[in-house]
Formats: structure tokens, sequence, C-alpha cells
């Protein structure tokens, strides 16, 4: 006992007459407890820190109070053990120190390895702008595209085509590997957003990587890292049904594994949307069209009219089954086969109404139309993709495909008083070999060399019932037409290319070869009802088309890091072109030289923004659809026909863009004005009558030029988590055109296009997006305004987090087509989600169009006439949804 | 009696030093993403990146990486820093958190500064804040020319954090200060098997202390503003850093 209150005097420390002195000795289990916490707080502020200190080396701790105090608590923490508070009521003044122990006992559970990080939103290294995608994520995003629309930076356009910064994106990799080719929508349509860990946008993205150091690499590139599960197969299942039979069904599954990656979607949807590259709404120039634009045949006759200003989602009356294989295998580590397997199949429905006034010199009169359409498209797609790194120098690749179409088209048609019926059958066979290969000789210097061939034909018939008369002073009535075309095109192309770097300076020698040929057969028939047929080589193509191009391709480049770069690319093209006309007996030959420079210049003004200066001169063959003589009936009551010539079309082209880009800031604006200027055209001569249109395509050594004022902004402002994203445009274009044997006429057109969008991702209880659209168009003839519009759409969607599993949005889209008009939209969608905790299963209650919106009307004009153009929408629809994920 | 208490007083010894033996505290390590811009006139300075503290109650140490940064700034021009990584080898600073002492190199080369005169009475005020999961309390006080709002958590009761910021009941988790030159922000925080200990005495270099290493300071500042290489040409040395070396009257 005595040595025990000694031990306390050989620590004690002087004391406080006034105030208490609090001390003592914090231990464990007997040990002393050096550098614990101690904390005292007022009894009358339980929240608020007082005094504190810490124990000594030997466990050891004394406060003096700052001030008398009746009672207080002191709490205790050290790391390694739980924390204790004691209080202490009724402390005498004056007394003598008070002496307060503690013993600590152990935490219950040990501390796991926590690491607690801080998940940044968008981290930025070098090329890759990595994001979270649990930053931008408002809880309806159902596949990757979805979430791909909410990351700053990244577009994704109404076809799919994903842009980054501006650039279309040149590969869509899985984890690293390039699954889907440049099909990349299957994926970004299908892919669960619960599969993605991370998205990575890369800039500076090499496309055929053992180039690296030898081109300058501008392109941009998309990689999705998928979570790592503890399966290799996964996948997701759902399925929808709502009133009026609406259907939407999905299942896709994802198989990654170190030899194979493989992805396999079907669906089936009534409720118009499109999970797949194609796109047969004519007007979309879907994603796989645009790869392939040059290896393409034609069709010259109509399949109906789908544009619609609104969304795919409310107006595409389908029937769509689309089922797709990606898979790629890797035999070895040298050798990769992929192939990419696709069955479309589809119904679409529509009726299409238009009231159009044309105003031709001085000529008044009225056409009216209406067309009920079916159109059937069905697509078999193949491809086999088979790559070979024989050597860390050599690699050689060899692409096939094959793609087979066939689209029913039956329309019934109103034209002004007289009723017809439509068909027509278009039937696509596309076949494409591409061999090629990439040795990289040394550091310096590398060889490519691509040889492919592509063939593609694409015959159409159509009858027309009752049909139009073709002959000259007959009164025999005509039963129906048929009008068969076809078009055939074979392209055969070889290219070498040779890259050499001198340290800052790029070279590039191209030596190609390239050879095309186009036919065409045509004929117009008109059945009479004695049973005759009627035709006239007017109404005849035979048509064969070809050009032969060798060339010969310098390109330099110069880079100086920081400050300026500047390009140069001289193309040498000699062409041997031929054009016959088997009907007609012509035939056109020509050969040219052809000089095509295209210099770039850019100079960075700071770290954050440069400018871009471009321009290019090119000569152009015509297109083959400018070159047939022969008539071609192209619709229930439209001709086309061309005065061929084989001119080349000389363009100039001027560009210059200013861009910033702050890349902490996310913040990124660019200005640009573009310029083309081409000495020669393609104008139009239309002849409009009540009961038909004949339009003629001719070349006139006339100017034809265009400017446009281009502005992109867009920055995302992290502290209200809140994205805002500005484009717009303003277009001047000049051209002319003959009407109903008019004079050439000045034709002037300017469209001022604006959109904003705001976005907020905030993490609390609402989600809020707002999108508006207002376009101006105007319409000059010969300096005076002939007809203008303006029109406005707004969309606003606000997302509600009910509890912790239910969700609910409700969007609304209000359009004004023509603003000079009452006539608005209000489209009105909700949607009710349910994610249990386990979060395999989710249901939803989807609602669309709950305003009922039969129809959608719209207005446009040119330059002498028109136009109110309405079209019908998918009627309102209520779906259940279960979804299934495994 | 007396030798009773000498033999307890042996005992006892012994026992301590049994105890000091035994390691009860848990080493943690924090790291902490920095943002230091001083732009009040040119004599400021700047730096972007991450410090890792290595930390028990008893002691810490801490590891500086910065990060790839090139800021134009209106009064001190553009700054431009190229990033590196953890250095194992060579640690920023070390703290003795049992006696208040603060160890670290100098831009002298010759001398490391140990200084024990920088703690400061903060001031702990009734306002919270939640940082990576925890409930902090704000501390206010000034620290060497700067005003500055603190965060820190009695979760962890460690009572220390970055630099010569500690003495507060618990981590500090962010650092402020009042007119937003300084910034100091826990991003990450997870366990540590570091043992750590003074990495600068073995470097068998002079200590000076913090006064020491002012007057040194200010007489190389003189020196190198009367320094003027060509015509028109003048170096300029920052008068601060997280400290302020040399206030505004030049003292």
């Amino acid at each position: 006992m005595n040595n025990f209150y000694c031990f306390i005097i050989i620590f004690c420390t002087s004391f406080n007459l006034k105030a208490q002195t609090i001390k003592g000795t914090v231990f464990h289990e007997n040990e002393p407890v050096p550098f614990a916490s101690v904390i005292i707080r007022k009894s009358d502020n339980l929240s608020s820190i007082y005094q504190f200190t810490k124990t000594n080396n030997e466990g050891f701790y004394q406060i003096d109070l700052k001030e008398p105090l009746d009672s207080i608590w002191i709490e205790v923490n050290s790391l390694a053990f739980e924390s204790q508070i004691k209080h202490l009521s009724s402390i005498q003044k004056n007394k003598q120190a008070i002496i307060l122990n503690f013993n600590l006992e152990n935490k219950p559970t040990e501390l796991e390895e926590v690491v607690i990080e801080k998940e940044v939103p968008i981290r930025i290294k070098n090329d890759t702008i990595t994001y979270n995608p649990e930053s931008f994520r408002d809880g309806t995003e159902r596949v990757v595209e979805d979430l791909l629309k909410k990351l700053p930076g990244i577009k994704v356009e109404e076809n799919g085509e994903i842009k980054f910064k501006g650039k279309s994106i040149k590969k869509f990799l899985l984890d690293g590997d390039d699954l889907f080719s440049s099909q990349y929508t299957t994926g970004s349509k299908n892919l669960s957003v619960e599969m993605v860990e991370k998205v990575q946008a890369i800039e500076n993205f090499n496309e055929n990587p053992m180039l690296k150091g030898l081109v300058n690499a501008e392109d941009v590139a998309i990689n999705i890292q998928l979570k790592k599960g503890k399966t290799d197969l996964s996948g997701d299942a759902s399925l929808s049904y709502g009133i009026q039979d609406r259907y939407n069904a999905s299942v896709t599954g994802l198989l990654i594994n170190k030899k194979t990656k493989g992805f396999l979607t079907t669906t089936y949807n009534n409720i118009g949307n499109n999970y797949s590259p194609y796109d047969f709404s004519s007007e979309i120039i879907s994603l796989s069209q645009t790869n392939e634009k040059e290896e393409q045949a034609k069709t010259l006759i109509s399949q109906g009219g789908f544009y619609s200003q609104l969304e795919n989602k409310y107006h595409r009356i389908n029937s769509n089954f689309n089922s797709e294989l990606n898979l790629l295998y890797k035999f070895s580590s040298k050798i990769t086969a992929k192939t990419n397997l696709g069955i479309y199949d589809d119904r679409l429905i529509r009726t299409n109404k238009s009231y159009t006034e044309y105003s031709i010199n001085d000529e008044q009169f009225v056409i009216n139309e209406i067309e009920d359409i079916i159109k059937k498209p069905r697509l078999y797609n193949a491809n086999v993709q088979l790559s070979n790194k024989v050597n860390d120098r050599f690699i050689w690749e060899y692409i096939g495909k094959a793609n087979y179409q066939e689209i029913d088209f039956d329309s019934n048609s109103l034209n002004n008083e007289v009723v017809q019926k439509n068909k027509v059958k278009t039937t696509k066979f596309f076949v494409k070999q591409d061999f090629n290969f990439t040795n990289r000789i040394d550091e310096n210097s590398a060889v490519t060399g691509i040889v492919f061939y592509s063939n593609n034909r694409a015959p159409q018939e159509f009858t027309l019932t009752p049909g139009l008369n073709i002959e000259e002073n007959t009164t025999n009535e005509v039963i129906s037409n048929n009008q068969y075309s076809r078009f055939d095109k074979e392209t055969f192309k070889t290219k070498g290319e040779y890259y050499r770097s001198f340290n800052k300076v790029k070279l590039k020698l191209i030596a190609g070869y390239l050879s095309i040929n186009n036919t065409l057969n045509s004929n117009l028939k008109a059945n009479y009802t004695d049973g005759t047929v009627y035709t006239d080589r007017l109404y005849q193509n035979s048509m064969n088309y070809k050009y032969r191009l060798p060339n010969v391709a310098l390109s330099l480049s110069y880079i100086k890091k920081q400050k300026y770069a500047f390009g140069i690319l001289l193309n040498n093209q000699y062409y041997d072109i031929a054009l016959n006309d088997e009907i007609r007996n012509l035939n056109r030959e020509e050969e040219k030289f052809v000089f095509s420079p295209i210099m770039k210049f850019q100079y960075v003004l700071n770290t954050k923004s440069n400018l871009v200066a471009t321009y290019s001169y090119n000569e152009i063959v015509p297109s083959e659809e400018n070159l047939f003589e022969g008539f071609v009936l192209t619709g229930f009551r439209s001709f086309r026909n061309n005065s061929p010539n084989i001119s080349f079309l000389n363009t100039h082209t001027y560009n210059l863009n200013y861009i910033y880009n702050d890349v902490f800031k996310v913040t990124r604006f660019s200005l640009s004005f573009n310029h083309t200027n081409r000495n020669n055209n393609y104008f139009s001569r239309n002849t409009i009558n009540l009961d038909n249109t004949f339009t003629n395509l001719f070349l006139l050594k006339a100017g034809n030029r265009d400017y446009s004022l281009n502005l992109d902004f867009e920055r995302y402002m992290h502290f209200i988590r809140t994205t805002l994203q500005i484009n717009g445009s303003y277009a001047l274009s000049f051209d002319k055109n003959i009407v109903n044997n008019s004079n050439l006429r000045d034709v002037e057109t300017r469209l001022l296009f604006i959109n904003g969008v705001l976005r907020t991702s905030f993490k609390s209880k609402f989600y809020i997006e707002n999108n508006f659209s207002y376009s101006h168009n105007d319409f000059l003839l010969d300096n005076r305004s002939q007809n203008q519009f303006s029109s406005f759409n707004d969309t606003f969607k606000i997302i509600y987090k009910i509890g912790s599993d239910f969700k609910t949005n409700v969007a609304t889209n209000f359009v004004s087509p023509d603003l000079s008009k009452n006539n608005t939209y209000l489209f009105l969608d909700s949607e009710l989600r349910y994610t249990p905790q386990n979060k395999r299963f989710q249901y939803a209650l989807i609602m669309r169009n709950l305003t009922n919106n039969k129809k959608f009307e719209t207005v446009s004009i040119s330059d002498y006439s028109k136009t109110i153009a309405s079209h019908n929408l998918l009627e309102r629809y209520i779906l259940g949804s279960v979804s299934f994920r495994f | 009696m007396k030798e009773e208490i000498r033999v307890m007083k042996y005992k006892l010894l012994v026992l301590l030093l049994f105890n000091i033996s035994l390691c009860y505290s848990q080493t943690l390590a924090i790291d902490y993403k920095f943002e230091l811009a001083d732009d009040k006139d040119e004599y400021g300075f700047s730096g972007f990146g991450i410090v890792r503290l290595i930390t028990d109650s008893s002691k810490s140490i801490s590891y500086v990486k910065v990060t790839d940064t090139i800021v134009s700034f209106k009064n001190i021009g553009e700054t431009i820093q190229k990033a590196s990584e953890f250095d194992f080898s060579d640690p920023a600073e070390y703290k003795d958190l049992a006696s208040n002492e603060y160890y670290s190199r100098t831009i002298f080369p010759k001398y490391l500064l140990k200084d024990n005169t920088y703690m400061v009475a903060w001031t702990i005020t009734e306002n919270y804040k939640e940082i990576l999961g925890y409930k902090c309390q704000q501390a206010v006080g000034h620290y060497r020319g700067r005003d500055y709002t603190l965060y820190f958590t009695t979760a962890i009761p460690i009572q220390s954090g970055p630099k010569r910021f500690d003495g507060l009941p618990g981590l500090i988790l962010e650092i402020t200060s009042n007119e937003g030159a300084i910034h100091y922000k826990a991003i990450k925080i997870q366990k540590s098997n570091e043992v750590i200990e003074n990495p600068f005495n073995k470097l068998n270099l002079l200590y000076i202390n913090w006064d020491q290493f002012i007057n040194a300071y200010k007489d190389y500042f003189k020196r190198i503003t009367n320094y003027v290489p060509e015509q028109d040409t003048a170096i300029i040395i920052p008068k601060r850093g997280v400290e302020v070396f040399i206030n505004d009257n030049n003292e």
C-alpha cells in the first residue's frame, strides 16, 4: 500500500489549488497504454471537447481543469482497444488531485484490412480518362450506352455512334480486347451496366499498335473495364409485357475467361427500340452503313419515308427480332480468331400524310399525299476475322464478311385523288474480303500492305398498281407498272504504305491501286388492260461506269511538342474512267491526272488551348447515281434521271478550329469555322405537276459554297455535380436549282441551331436533366426571303429515389414543331423501378406517351414549297417488366 | 522502508522496460491529397501531390509524391511539376509525438531541422463535418503566419496529422488555410506494417531549430534578391511555404 502511494508521488506534478486536477493511468490487462487520447467533456455540452491530453510512455495522464467544474465526462481512446467513458459527478473543489484509472478492453472484433478510399469520379492519367460509373449514374441506366450518355466528354448520337471530345471512337474495347470490331453498338446497346467497373476514354490512340511512334496517334477509343466476377459466365434476361400486346424481351450472355471473350444477345421488341447496329428507317445512317459506305451499291427505289423530329421510341412502330453473337478466341498468344454472326428481322409500320403548297414561278398548287407503309427487312450477317502476330515485328490479319438482306415493302398510297398500291422487293448481297499485314522493320520504319475485294448487288423490283402512263398519246389504261432496278458494285483495292520516322518528322509513302466497277440495269414497263406491255428506252438503263485509279501519295508531319504541328499530304491520282450507256449507245471516256493536297497546321497557344487550320483540295469522280440517263420510277409519283457528265467535281475545303480543353476542370470549348467551295457541282432540275415529280440532276460549272460556324461547350462542375453542354451552329449555304422550267435560281439557306443540356448527378434524392433545342430555318430566293420557320423542343426528366429500393422517374417532352403556330405536343413518360436488396431481380413499371399523342404534325420548307406533314405515333402503353441477372 | 522502496523502484523499472518493448500501438497509413497555391504576390509557391503519413500513437513519418502539373498563376507565373513516385528511401519528415519534435531536411544541404516550437493551442469549435465516413470536429487556430481551419476525428485517437499539424485529440483529416493557399485532405486510410524510426539521426548532419532556420533563410533571401545574373533578370525565391518565412515587411 505504502509503496503504491510512493509510486504516485514519484510521478506527481504540481496541481492547481483552485481548479481540480485529474490524473491517472490507463491500463490494458495490467499493462499501461501509452499515447492514448484522454478527452474531457462538460456535462452540459457533451458533444464538445473541453480539454484533452494524451497518456505518456508510461500510460500516465494528468489534466488541470481550466475552471472549477461540478461534473465531467472523461473519455479514453486508443486505437488498439475499446474506448471507455467515465463520469465524475459532484467533484469537490480544493480536493487533492482526483485519481482516475482506466482499464481498457479488447475491441470485440479485429479491424479487418479496411481501406477507405474516396473514389474520385474522374481520374486523369496521361492519355486516359477513367470515369467511375457510380458517380454519374442516376439508377435508370440499363445498358452501357445509357451510362456513356451521362459521362462528360462523351456523346452518343441517335444511331449509337460514340464520340469522345468530338471525335468518333475507332475502337470499343472490352478489357482491352476488340470483340465487336466496327459494329460496337451491339455491345453498347446490350451490355448491362452492372458489369461495368470503370469506363476509360483513351486519346492519342493508335489503331495499329505496331505503328507506335511512327504515326501521330490522334484517334480516340473507349475501353470498358468489366467487374471481375466469380464465374466466367454472366448475363441477364428481361421480359416486359404490356397493354396493347407490347413486348420487350431480351437475353444477353457474357463469357470471359483467359482464352475466350463472347457476347450473345437476343432481343425482341415492339416498342420502338433498336439494339442492333443496323437501321432501316431510311433517314438514319446506321453505324454499319457508315463503315461500308464506299463499297455499298446504291438503291434508287424508295422504301418509305421514316423521318421524324421525335426520338425513335415515340414513332418507330416495329416488331423487331435481333440476335447477335460476338466471339473472340485466342488460340495462342499469337493467333486470335473472331467471329460476329447476326440475324435481324423487323416489321415497320407507318402512315405518312403530307399536304404541300407549291409556289413556283407565279404558279400555285397543292399536292396531297397519304401513304400507309409496311416495311419488312430481314438481314443475315457473318464476319470472320483471323489475326496472327507471327513475331514482335510482323502481324497479318484476314477479315471476311458476308451480308444478305431482303426487304419487303408494301404500301397503299393516295396521290391527290389517285389510289395506288406499291410493292417493292429489295435483295442485297454483300461480300467482302480483306487481307492486311504490318511489318515493323525497325524502330524507325514500318511497312503495311492491304488487299481488299468487295462485291455488292442490290436488285429491286417495284410494282405499282394501278400504274402510270408512260406512253405518249395513248388512251390505254395501265393496270400496273413494273420497275426493275439493279446496281452492282465491285471494288478491288490494294495499297502499300511505308512509314519512316526521323526525330521530329514523320514520313509516309503510299502506293495504291483502286478499281471500281458499277453497273446499273433498269427498265420500266407499263402493263395495259388488254395484256400488252409497253416500254421505251427512255425508261431503260444499261449502264457501266468503271474507273481505275493508281495513286502515289506522300505525307509529311512535323511536331514540335507543346508548340506547333504541321502536316501535309500530297496525293497524286491518275484516273482512267469509262462510262458506257448501252441503251443509248453512248461511250464516254476520260483520263486525268489529279493532284490533291491536304494541309494541316496546329498551333499550341498554351497548355489548354490550340488552334487548328486545315485546307484541302480534291477532285472527285461523280457518283454512279448521278450518271444514269434513263428514267427510273422511284415512288408512286416520282421519276429520276440525270444528264450524265463525267467531269470531276472540284472542291476546296477550309477549316479553322479553336479548341480549349481544361483537363483538370473538365471544361471543353471548341469554336470552328468551315467553308467549302465547289467550282462545279450537280444541281437539280425539278419538274413538279399535280400527278408527278421529275427530278433530273445535271452538272454545271457554277459555284456552290457554304459557310458554317459551330460552337461546342461542355463543363462538368463537380461541386454541384452538374454537367452543362451547349452546342450551336449557324450555317449558310449558297446553292442553285431549276424548278419547272425556270431559269437558274440562286437559293440561299440559313440555318441556326442551338442545343443545351443540363444534367445533375447529385447523390441526393433527386436527379434532374433538361435538354432543349431551338432551330430557325430561312430560305431565300434571289435574295428575298421565301420561307422561314422556327421550332423548339424541350425534354425535362426528373428521377426521384423513394426508398432504398424504389426509384421513379418522370420525363416530359415538349415539342413545338412550328413556333408560328399553336400546334404543340407534350409527351409524358414515367417509370417505376423496384430493385430488391440482392440486386438479382429488378421489377419495373414503364408508361410511355401517357398524354396519348396519336400523330405528330410538322412543317418543312424549301425555297419553293411548304409542306405540312404528319405521321402516326406509338400509342400510349403501360409495360410491366421483370429482369433477372445471373 | 527505504530499502523496500528501492527494491520496488527496480521492480517497476523492469516492468516499465518490459512494457516499452511490447507494441500496443497500431500503425496506420493515411494518404492526403495536397493542393498548395500561394499566389498572393510573386514570392508565393505551389505544389500538388499526395503525402503519405504513416503514424502510430507515438511517432509519425511521411513520404511525398507530386503529380504532373502545369499551372499558370497570375503572380507567380507558370509552374511546372513533373510527377514523381513515393521514394521510400527518402522520407520527407519525422515526428516524435511524445516530445512534439519535428524533423526534416532543409534547403541548406548541411543542416537538418529539429523543430520543437511548432505546437499550437488549437481552439476546438462546435462544427462538424464528415470526411471518409468519419465524423470530424473542427478546430481553428493560427500557425506561423496563416489562420487555419482543421478537422480531426476522435474515432482515430492518434494525435497526429500531416506536416506540423497535430496536438488534437484525434487524427487530423483536413487542413485548410483561411485564405485558401493551403489544403490537405485525407483520401485513403489503411493499416500499415511499417516500423517507424527517425531516418535523419543516421545522416550525421547538424540539427538547427526553427529560429536558426528562419535567420539563415532571411540571409539567403537577401543574398539571392541582390544577385542579378544579367541585366533585367532577377531570381525570385519564395518568402513563404506552409509557414511564412519572411512576412510582407521583410522581417
